[in-house]
């Protein structure tokens, strides 16, 4: 049936792609509103405070300033949509308190007139602080009970153990036992626009609008509802176009949308606030770094026998998604290889750093790092092929996830190492190895798999409403927020080829609240999957009452009508056709008895979390007189079960492998007593097109049944494995083991000296 | 009331009188402005006026009998691209223009401000101070040449005078047998980066002997740096090997690196070390190859 | 504080404009004749998605003062397009899927552009040395180069 598609599986141009090179997009810091207001947060220079007192009056009196708000006004949003499940969980997160927590901590802020005045008006606000002992370093914070970062936890955000089987028997049965300690950096999402900028316009009659470059407005619509106490129904989440998420906009942004909101309420009038790039880098959420201790049994044929994972994540001063973040690293630490034994614990841990959340892996490329460092070690010690000891221990087709207890239902894992393999040259490459040089090459690989959606551990809703116009043009209906991604044009993509219509037939709704229903948003890889049912099953249900009217028109029977470029016709008799256009006019308009759109509307949760698996490939350089990685080759293979858009599938293979290479050799937030120090791009350095190594894109169909013409995720992914496959290739290359992320120049030369190896 | 930066006035002058005046009377208070790419990241607050260098012709590289001459005003890319900076050891000026920032930065950014900001880690002062370059500064009292080596006091500071305007760069014909590379280290899988350390070297050699070397060091010290003991040790002396490695540990003895956060003091020292040798491996090379 | 005025050039039209002096030259793009098309991604002109062309030149529009493009010509995104006929660079950059987020679009095209008009037949070595004045987070870079070279190879075919 899939040789039959016309739409699905090309690589048609992106429904917004003009906009954007014409410069008429319009992003979050291009809106204007008549009569806006300019904002700015006043920020805490330290660590870890109480605010004493806050003397608002000279600023007051200042023209031009419209409204001030404090954190003794305004509720923190700790926001996570698990909590909005029950009244005790939502009020947990709003925090609302006189304590400060991170250096950057939003602490009030000042509507003016304009950007001039409301600097002044900051200044001439006196804030005192009691500056409270501060905690930086997550073990230490751990074990810390004078110290509570937060009153009623203490510094724990989050403690959980899990167990699969008998750990201790399962090292008993191995014959070699492999542990080791990893750490992974704080690595900033860095989008090219910056996190983050919005205007809030609360209305005298009491509804507020907000323009958000969110990647869920419909929680964040919910989290507005709970901060400001108004009924959903008065809330607008209206997206913008957005410059780039990678997870730093999986909600509000800390101090962002809230304040701008209750500004707006104070003032009567729209406010906008736009962060900085600094802001962005030092104020607004990091990936977690984390602490990894684990410990791999194997047998000497190289089957695993117990893992035992110790896990540390620093959560910094507050906590959105630390639990999600957790649970998928249990979810890709028990789910990626088949071990019997398992042992599970991980731990959340506050400390007086920038707040971390949500990041493109969520938890897996921290648990990558280690697992596939594990397993690269263990192949060594049995002289074996990395690629075969994946092969040999990988959880794949038929078997069962124990984490979520759901059936592996598509599995293109073999594929994807064997084309992976073949594309990078690994057997070429492995049998020549350079011990000898100033410069040292070698390969190094890493398998993946990352989990689709999150149909079995959070609320994770997906509508869509499908709208037939009179000439038989769609309009589709969809909160899907497409940060750049393309979901929007994939829906698209999905609808024209349910309806049997041609692509440029679909227009798609733009996302705003108050039209487009429930939807879980932009993350954890869903929205081709988990969208793309919704949109699927709603053009099947516009699709049923089209050819519910044409049965009628051509008195044959609905289950005999097909629809291919935009005609429905006869499957027994070809010559029985009529077109949608003709068909849809006399439907709507030119029968007055009926005037009737068909409309198609889904609502509700994917039957799965199919995980989709890949396989990275590095080669790399080092100068062992320098200490430089060079990163040669890098070659991805991806199992997306079907490429709905091939170009949009290998454009996150290549995006992802340059953010990974990134997470592996060049960024790293550097703090220091709380500060961070590199807040720009000098040195925060993502990689530029002059650092580019050779990229190759491979794209696996593995055929999930239960996706969107098979389709499953892939975002996400593309970047989970690259760190470890660099850190592979260069143990291949020097003999030297990096467990700390990220790599730099100095700490190869430390292992050169050292001779670290295991 | 908040620091801000805030130029009461903007004045773009036709000729060095009108620009040495307004420098004159508004010393400290006036800032030259060329590129941009400095003064407008550093934003420095309290200042009355900006005195805009496009009109003065500043921008053009000549050469005559007496070398080359370059304008204070020159932006980079005309450096980087000059066929007078093409071959022999000027190359090395170009090829040090070629790694400052990224191609947009160096159709802005002009030689004379990269000078004048004077940081430790520039790239293009290696070039010069191994080129024996000279600057030439006006003010209303006259003119003052200096060598390039003596120009830099201290970080971002020069021996420029609130009332002075650097004009010209001079760069002297160098003799023939002479070889120059520039070498910089950046953090790794980063082509655009402010230096860890870079290095510029030029080796004169007829025969086999080598007349005359100069070493320069950026990014380990307060200025741009000669490391004088590394070329008495190769002055005068048939290179080999060993003495490239002896004037290399020389080197790296010689520079006083800080810890940052972009690299440790020790890592940066045994870089010099590895960075001399390899410009000294290069010149040499050159000196062979490249004829005036 | 006293204004400057000064005449620009923008998009083939011509302003007289009065700005202060520190006046940035993007926030006069963006804020005063709201051409918006040209972002700003970091004010210290170290990501490139403000990149403007000055008298054909690429130039950094957050690290130029208004004063400074008194008397110049300045052409940005929005001036690219003949009417509704996209610039063979846009329409390249919509074709190769070079497109993802688009934030750093405007400045990967203007600066290729200035390439362009020099040099006709670049090879992907020198588009990407001129590229690498832009960051990108999205793509990889891999399809704005392609993308550049295809359009060049169309602006050849014109000619």
């Amino acid at each position: 049936m899939n040789d039959e598609l016309s739409v699905v599986g090309k690589s048609l141009p992106r429904i917004d792609a003009i906009d954007k090179v014409t410069g008429r997009a319009k992003y979050g810091i291009d809106l204007k509103l008549e009569g806006m207001l300019h904002a700015k947060i006043r920020r805490s220079p330290y660590p870890h405070a109480k605010v004493t007192k806050i003397d608002t009056t000279k600023a007051e009196n200042l023209p031009g300033v419209r409204a001030i708000v404090t954190i003794e006004d305004v509720p923190k949003v700790v926001e996570y949509w698990f909590f909005l499940r029950t009244e005790k969980k939502k009020k947990q997160m709003f925090i609302h308190d006189n304590v400060v927590r991170f250096i950057g901590d939003p602490v009030l802020a000042v509507a003016a007139d304009d950007e001039e005045t409301v600097e002044e008006a900051l200044s001439l606000i006196d804030v005192e602080y009691e500056q409270l002992p501060a905690l930086f370093d997550p073990l230490e914070a751990m074990k810390e009970t004078e110290v509570k970062i937060h009153t009623e936890k203490g510094n724990i955000a989050f403690h959980v153990t899990k167990q699969y089987g008998d750990v201790e028997q399962g090292f008993k049965d191995a014959d070699h036992i492999v542990e080791n300690r990893y750490y992974t950096s704080k690595q900033k999402h860095a989008s090219l626009e910056p996190i983050g900028s919005c205007i809030a316009d609360y209305d005298p009659s009491g509804r507020l609008t907000v323009y958000s470059s969110t990647q869920l407005p419909h929680w964040s619509r919910m989290y507005l509802a709970g901060a400001l106490d108004l009924p959903i129904n008065r809330v607008r989440v209206i997206k913008t176009y957005t410059g780039g998420a990678f997870g730093g906009r999986c909600g509000l942004i800390h101090g962002l949308e809230v304040m701008s909101s209750v500004l707006s309420r104070k003032a009567s009038r729209p406010v906008r606030m736009s962060f900085t790039r600094e802001e962005d880098f030092t104020a607004t959420e990091t990936r977690h770094p984390m602490i990894i201790e684990m410990k791999t049994g194997v047998t000497k044929d190289g089957i695993l026998t117990a893992n035992s994972i110790k896990l540390v994540s620093d959560v910094g001063g507050y906590g959105t998604h630390y639990i999600g973040v957790i649970a998928n690293c249990l979810s890709t630490g028990v789910g990626l290889y088949r071990c019997p034994n398992v042992d599970f614990d991980a731990t959340a841990v506050h400390t007086n750093k920038s707040l971390c959340g949500a990041f493109r892996g969520y938890g897996n490329p921290q648990m990558n790092f280690a697992q596939e460092s594990q397993m690269d070690m263990i192949a060594q010690k049995l002289d074996m092929d990395p690629v075969e000891l994946r092969l040999k221990n990988y959880r794949g087709l038929g078997e069962i996830d124990p984490v979520f207890n759901d059936e592996i239902r598509s599995d293109g894992l073999k594929e994807c190492l064997q084309k992976g393999a073949e594309s990078f040259g690994w057997k070429e490459k492995r049998s020549k190895s350079s011990a000898e040089g100033i410069k040292r090459r070698g390969v190094g690989m890493a398998i993946l798999v990352h989990g689709t959606g999150a149909a079995k551990g959070l609320p994770d809703p997906a509508s869509a409403t499908v709208m037939i116009n009179a000439d038989g043009s769609v309009n589709l209906v969809t909160a899907a927020a497409d940060d750049g991604q393309g979901n929007r044009t994939v829906l698209a993509q999905i609808c024209a080829e349910e309806l049997g219509i041609g692509f440029e037939k679909v227009s798609v709704s733009d996302t705003d609240t108050d039209s487009t229903p429930l939807d879980g948003g932009t993350h954890g890889s869903r929205q081709t999957y988990c969208g793309g049912l919704a949109v699927k099953k709603a053009a099947e249900e516009a699709k049923k009452k089209l050819l519910g009217y044409a049965s009628q028109e051509l008195n044959v029977d609905d289950g005999q009508l097909g629809i291919k470029d935009g005609v429905i016709y006869d499957v027994k008799n070809a010559a029985t056709t009529i077109r949608v256009s003709d068909l849809m006019r006399k439907i709507q308009i030119e029968d007055m008895s009926i005037c009737e759109q068909p409309i198609g509307h889904a609502a509700g949760v994917a039957p799965a979390m199919p995980g989709y698996f890949g396989a990275s490939f590095a080669e790399v350089e080092v100068d062992t007189q320098t200490g430089e990685v060079r990163v040669l080759k890098l070659t991805g293979a991806f199992d997306v079960g079907k490429a709905i858009n091939p170009a949009n599938v290998q454009g996150q293979i290549t995006g992802g492998g340059i953010m990974g290479i990134g997470w592996a050799l060049t960024e790293e937030l550097i703090t220091k007593d709380g500060n961070i120090l590199n807040d720009n791009f000098t040195d925060y350095r993502i990689l530029r097109a002059s650092d580019v190594p050779q990229l190759d894109s491979i794209i696996v169909e593995s055929n999930e049944p239960t996706g969107p013409f098979g389709a499953k995720g892939v975002g996400e992914g593309t970047m989970v494995g690259v760190a470890s496959a660099i850190a592979n290739a260069i143990f291949d290359a020097i003999g030297v083991r990096m467990k700390e992320l990220c790599i730099t120049q100095e700490k190869i030369l430390e292992g050169l000296r050292s001779g670290a190896k295991a | 009331m908040i620091d801000h930066f805030r130029p009461r006035e903007y004045h773009r002058p036709n000729n060095l009188r009108e620009a040495t005046s307004l420098l004159s009377s508004f010393g400290k208070k006036a800032k030259v402005i060329a590129g941009g790419t400095d003064i407008l990241v550093n934003k420095p607050s309290g200042l009355e006026c900006l005195v805009d260098v496009a009109s003065l012709d500043l921008d053009y590289i000549r050469k005559d009998e007496d070398g080359i001459h370059i304008g204070a005003a020159t932006t980079l890319d005309l450096i980087e691209s000059s066929p007078m900076l093409s071959s022999g050891p000027y190359a090395v000026l170009s090829e040090a223009a070629s790694v400052v920032a990224t191609p947009t930065v160096r159709n802005m950014a002009t030689i004379g401000g990269n000078i004048c900001n004077a940081s430790p880690a520039a790239d293009l002062p290696l070039a010069l101070m191994v080129l024996d370059s000279t600057v030439r500064t006006v003010s209303l009292n006259g003119s003052r040449i200096l060598p390039i080596g003596d120009f830099f006091e201290d970080v971002n500071k020069t021996k420029l005078r609130d009332d002075e305007l650097l004009v010209e760069v001079h760069i002297p014909l160098s003799a023939e047998t002479t070889g120059a590379s520039f070498m910089k280290l950046r953090r790794h899988q980063t082509s655009v980066d402010i230096a860890l350390v870079n290095v510029a070297a030029e080796l004169t050699c007829p025969d086999d002997i080598c007349e005359v070397a100069r070493i320069a060091l950026g990014a380990v010290a307060e200025t741009p740096i000669y490391a004088k003991k590394a070329e008495e040790l190769l002055t005068g002396k048939k290179l080999n090997e060993e003495l490239i490695q002896k004037a290399a540990e020389a080197a790296a003895e010689e520079s006083r690196p800080i810890d940052d956060l972009r690299a440790s003091a020790g890592y940066r020292r045994r870089m010099v070390g590895v960075l001399v040798k390899r410009a000294l491996e290069v010149s040499v090379r050159r000196c062979a190859t490249w004829r005036k | 504080m006293a204004k400057v005025n000064i005449n620009v050039g923008v998009n083939g039209r011509w302003y007289e404009l009065a700005v202060e002096p520190q006046e940035r030259l993007v926030d006069v793009l963006r804020d005063r004749l709201g051409l918006t098309g040209t972002k700003v991604g970091c004010g210290k002109g170290e990501c490139g998605a403000c990149t403007i062309n000055i008298d054909g030149k690429a130039i950094l529009s957050c690290l130029t003062l208004a004063v400074q493009a008194d008397g110049k010509e300045i052409l940005t995104i929005e001036g690219l397009q003949k009417g509704a006929e996209l610039h063979p660079l846009q329409e390249a950059f919509v074709k190769e899927a070079a497109v993802q987020c688009g934030y750093c679009t405007p400045g990967m095209i203007m600066a290729a552009k200035a390439m362009l008009d020099c040099d006709s037949d670049p090879s992907e070595e020198a588009v990407r040395e001129v590229l690498s004045s832009n960051l990108c987070r999205c793509t990889g870079y891999d399809r704005p180069v392609k993308a550049v070279i295809e359009a060049a190879k169309t602006m050849r075919g014109a000619k």
